[in-house]
This record gives C-alpha cells, structure tokens and sequence, in this order.
C-alpha cells in the first residue's frame, strides 16, 4: 500500500517533469513547400525536374533564397520568413497558395500568391507587378472588408519589408512552377523537346516582371482640385457616362453588389474563380487604402485580376480627380445620414 | 504513515503564499497611469487579502484536520455530526457579510469608471472599432463631434493627450472583442451592434499596451495594439495635423 502510493507519487512528478521538458524542447515539425495540384498530371521525370529546379533555386521553407540579381540577402528572407511564419502562415499557408489551416473559414479566402497577380498596386499600367512598398502598404493598412488584419504601427518598415521579400519570393516561386508546369505539359502534347534552358529562361521573365516595379509609381501631376460642389458634379458627370461606364457596375447610386445593370444575370469572379461584386462606394471602405491619392491610383490603374479596369487611357488626370471628389462626397453624404 | 498525506496538502497554501511573495515583485501589474487606477488596485488588494487569508486558513484547517484524523495508529478518531445549527449560521452569515462588504466598497469606483451618468462631461474623443484582428480608430477632430468631415482614421494606435479626459465610443464589427488598457486600468467588452462608451484619464506621456482581452477568434493573438499618450495637448494637436495631411495627400 505503501510502495504504491509512494510510486504514484513519483511517477506523476516525472511525467510532469517530462511533459513540460518535451514542452520546451520539442522538436520542429518539417514543413516543405506543397507541389502544385496540376505537378502530380506530369510524367515522374518532369516532377522531378520541375520540383529540383525550384529547391535548387529557392531553397526550403527552412533554408530560403533567392537568386542573386534579386539582392535580397538569405538573412532578410529567413527574418521574414519566420514573421511569415507567426503571422500569416494559418491563412497564406506554408507555400503562399492560400490553404492554411483557417483559410476555409474565410470570405473572401486569403491570396494565393503563386498566379503573381497582386489587386492593389500603383506601379504604371504596363508593370505587371506591385512595387515592394505597395506589398508593405497592404501589410501596414491590412485590407479593410476582409479579413487581412492591419500591421501598423507595431511593426517596422524594416521588418515588413523581409516579410515582402519573403512573399514575393513565394509568388516568384509559385509562378516559376506553374510556367514550368504549362511549358512541359505543351511539350508533352506537342511531343516536342524541352530546351535545355528553360527553367532558367522561365526564372528570368518572372525576375524581370518583378524588376520592373523598380522606380516604378503611379503620381498624378496635377494637384487634387478641392472639392467644391462644381467638382463633385463633374465627378458624377462622369461617373454616369458611357464613356467610363462606372454607373454599369457600382450602380447608379454607387452602391455596388448587384444594383449595376452590368452586374445583373451575370456573375463576376476574380483571377483566381473567387466570387466578386462591385465596391459598394457609399461606405468609404476601400481595400487600397481610402486617402485621395489612394482612390485616384485605383481609378488610374484598376484593380489586378477583376474587372475593374484602369482609366489612365480614357480620363484625363484632372477627371479623375473629379471622379475621387465625387466619391468622397458619397460617402459624407451617407453618413450625414446618420448610418 | 499516512499522516504524509497532511503534508500533501499542507504544500498547497505554502506553496501559493511563497509563489505570491516571489511573484509580487516579479510580475505584478503593470505601473498606473490612470486617475482611477489607484482605486481600482486597492480593490483587487483588498479581494486578494480576503481570499487569500480565506483560503490560507481554509488549507490550514483542512491539513490539521487530515493530520489529526489520519487513520494511523495513535490518530485521534474521527466522529460524525449531525449537523450544529450555530455553526451553519456563523459559515452563512460571516460570507453574507463579507460579500455585503465588497459590494458596498466596490460601488463608488464602479459608479466613477463605468456609470454614464457619472462620466466626465465631454465629447466623444474617438470611436474605436474593434474587429478580427485589428483596432480601427477615428478621431473626433476640432469640432468634437464623430461622423463629421474633419474625423481621422487611425490604426492600431489610440493617441490621446495627457491629463484629459478621454471619451472612448468603442464598437464592434463582427465578434465580442474586449479593449484592455493594462496601465489605465480599463477593460470592456466591445460588443458587435452596441456603442459603448469608456473613458481614462492619463497621467504620464508614454506608449502603453492596447490589447484584446477576450478570445476573439485564431488570430487573437494578433490584435495588440498601442496608447500613445502626448506629453502636452500642443504635442497630440501637432501630431493630429501631421496625420490629417498624411491622409488628405493628394500627390
């Protein structure tokens, strides 16, 4: 009776000793990057060039790199990819493609990096890209109507900025598998051989995509004209005209969702099959950012993988303006009254 | 040999009143910076002391009791009581009592921090609005008044001013969040549909914590935010400016 309770009592205490031990020092789960879901179509020998020319080039989750043009030091990237890792890793997932362990629960569903299509930019409407700060902007600001969460003002510039080295680096990666996957699969069809250097042929158009962003921002060069009650209606003006045909998709009253003529019968998804409705203007929520200029870099240049298109073509600067006045004025405009 | 046991749970209020006395200057609150916050703190001491000399006594008595009535040869024998009606009133009424007596030293603070009919007397300061996972704040502005064209938005960051009293409508857009100011001695609940308002008052000029206190959600851990509190109201109203053309820029 004795011997038992003794050795209960024993027991316990290294159980819980051992507990918290394992605790403190449990070891790493390995994560790697998941393959694309149309890799595994490919014949074994293409799976392994694909998957090998991408570790060779970015490494691990562990170990990541870039390769040198980009000037992103291997330091940065594993400082951005543990923040990634704490951070946005349960929704972006370990490999950028949007499936972490909470994604199912979210409307809308987080980005999937790996298309290397970014809706919120202000690079020129030739870039394809959104520059390293637009990315830090959207960490900074989150985006508001979804379920992005906002990281300013506790994390540095500095420290955000490795976190956008570390995602671009997955949307380069991402995009280099889905080239690669596409140029074999055409090759295979077409019984044609593969170039010797197509991995790195490949690489190379993703890098410079991304380099054009250098230096490269959307300004408007004439200032905002302050919204007088003559703007504003110029700002509806063309809001309401066939030639920006604004009216057909946010509605007459900007209201968005499904009150557009266009929008009706027809269902709108973005690049990636997620459905989509238009902005409804009247609440001043803006994904990218709601400052004047953030509202004019949109209209200018659209949003990346919808159906809203830029203007840059068909307004002038100074029209544009117009057009962020009359918005601005919409969303004072409701809540004047009272809502 | 099984009076050991009396040891047992003998462990467990030495073991809580050394654990206190170790961790008292260790991780205790976080310093005061609030005008009610002394207030506030004397009402925890004064709960803790009651409990505690409670619960202290309580596992005395219980180990005693253990020791006594072991069961080992030379132990006292244990008899059964049907019931002592002095008693049963004395454990009745002394917790009445003591509960009557936090109730009535609580009331004043209570009524000072959260009755809205004894809040200071100024407008709303700003509206904060929690949600998954972030804290959006907008700035009355000049005219005091929320809902109008001078407001400012903010993130993450409540700037106030130091020594004013600050009216805080708190919101929220989707779940139950709860607005923590560890320093300023404030938490409420942010409840999605209602306005609530809070308000604090600032001693000192520093950055302070702002978190969510209620688990809100898989990303609750995210929701830290930030009190700027400005060392003069010249230094808030400078900052205001400087913030209010960030957001009016226009090139």
């Amino acid at each position: 009776m004795e011997f038992r309770t003794v050795a209960i009592g024993v027991l316990s205490t290294a159980g819980l000793a051992a507990f918290f031990y394992y605790g403190a020092h449990a070891p790493q789960i390995p994560v790697a990057y998941v393959p694309h879901e149309s890799l595994t179509q490919l014949p074994e020998k293409s799976q392994g060039e694909i998957s090998g020319f991408l570790e060779k080039t970015f490494g691990t989750p562990d170990a990541p790199r870039l390769p040198e043009e980009c000037g992103v030091e291997p330091r940065v990237l594993q400082a951005g990819r543990e923040f990634y890792r704490r951070q946005c890793l349960h929704c972006h997932g370990v490999t950028g493609d949007g499936a972490g362990t909470t994604a199912p629960f979210m409307t809308p569903p987080p980005r999937d990096y790996r298309k290397g299509v970014f809706k919120i930019s202000s690079t020129m409407p030739n870039v394809d890209k959104p520059s390293r700060q637009d990315l830090v902007d959207t960490l900074k600001r989150g985006l508001p109507g979804t379920l992005m969460p906002a990281f300013s003002p506790l994390f540095d510039d500095q420290t955000l900025g490795a976190v956008v080295d570390y995602v671009i680096l997955l949307s380069m990666r991402g995009e280099t598998e889905m080239l690669l996957i596409q140029a074999h699969k055409e090759a295979i069809d077409d019984e044609e051989e593969l170039g010797e250097n197509l991995g790195q042929e490949i690489l190379d158009q993703v890098i410079g995509r991304w380099k054009e962003t250098e230096g490269s921002l959307v300004t408007p060069s004439v200032p905002r004209p302050s919204a007088t009650e003559e703007s504003i209606a110029k700002g509806r003006e063309i809001f309401l005209s066939s030639k920006t045909n604004c009216f057909g998709c946010h509605g007459m009253e900007g209201r968005g969702g499904e009150t557009g003529q266009s929008v009706q019968g027809s269902e709108f998804k973005d690049d990636w099959g997620n459905r989509i409705f238009p902005a409804d203007l009247t609440q001043g929520i803006y994904r990218g950012g709601a400052r004047p200029l953030d509202l004019w870099r949109r209209i200018y240049k659209g949003v990346k993988g919808t159906q809203m298109p830029g203007f840059a073509e068909t307004l002038t600067e100074e029209e544009i303006w117009h057009v962020v006045n009359f918005l601005k004025s919409l969303v004072a405009e409701e809540e004047g009254k009272g809502g | 040999m099984k009076r050991l046991w009396s040891l047992f749970f003998l462990a467990i209020p030495v073991g809580g009143v050394l654990f206190f006395v170790y961790s008292r200057n260790r991780w205790w609150f976080p310093e005061n910076v609030s005008t009610f916050g002394g207030e506030i703190d004397n009402l925890f001491n004064l709960i803790l002391w009651i409990t505690g000399v409670v619960f202290v006594l309580t596992e005395l008595t219980l180990a005693y009791f253990l020791f006594k009535y072991s069961g080992d040869a030379g132990a006292g024998k244990a008899r059964y009581v049907h019931g002592n009606h002095a008693a049963e009133m004395a454990w009745t009424a002394i917790p009445c009592l003591i509960l009557l007596f936090i109730t009535f030293s609580q009331m004043g603070t209570w009524k000072k921090v959260k009755f809205r009919s004894h809040f200071p007397d100024v407008q709303p300061f700003a509206e904060v609005t929690a949600g998954q996972f972030e804290w959006r704040i907008r700035y009355a502005g000049a005219d005091g008044k929320l809902h109008t064209a001078d407001d400012l938005a903010g993130l993450n960051d409540l700037h106030v001013p130091v020594n004013e009293n600050i009216l805080i409508h708190l919101k929220s857009r989707d779940v139950l969040h709860s607005f923590f100011l560890p320093h300023l001695r404030l938490k409420q609940d942010a409840v999605p549909g209602m306005t609530i308002p809070v308000w604090f008052n600032a001693m000192k000029a520093d950055t302070y914590d702002l978190v969510c206190a209620e688990l809100c959600g898989w990303g609750h851990y995210k929701m830290r935010g930030r009190l700027s509190v400005h060392p003069t109201r010249e230094a808030y109203d400078a900052w205001f400016q400087e913030a209010a053309a960030q957001e009016e820029r226009a090139q």
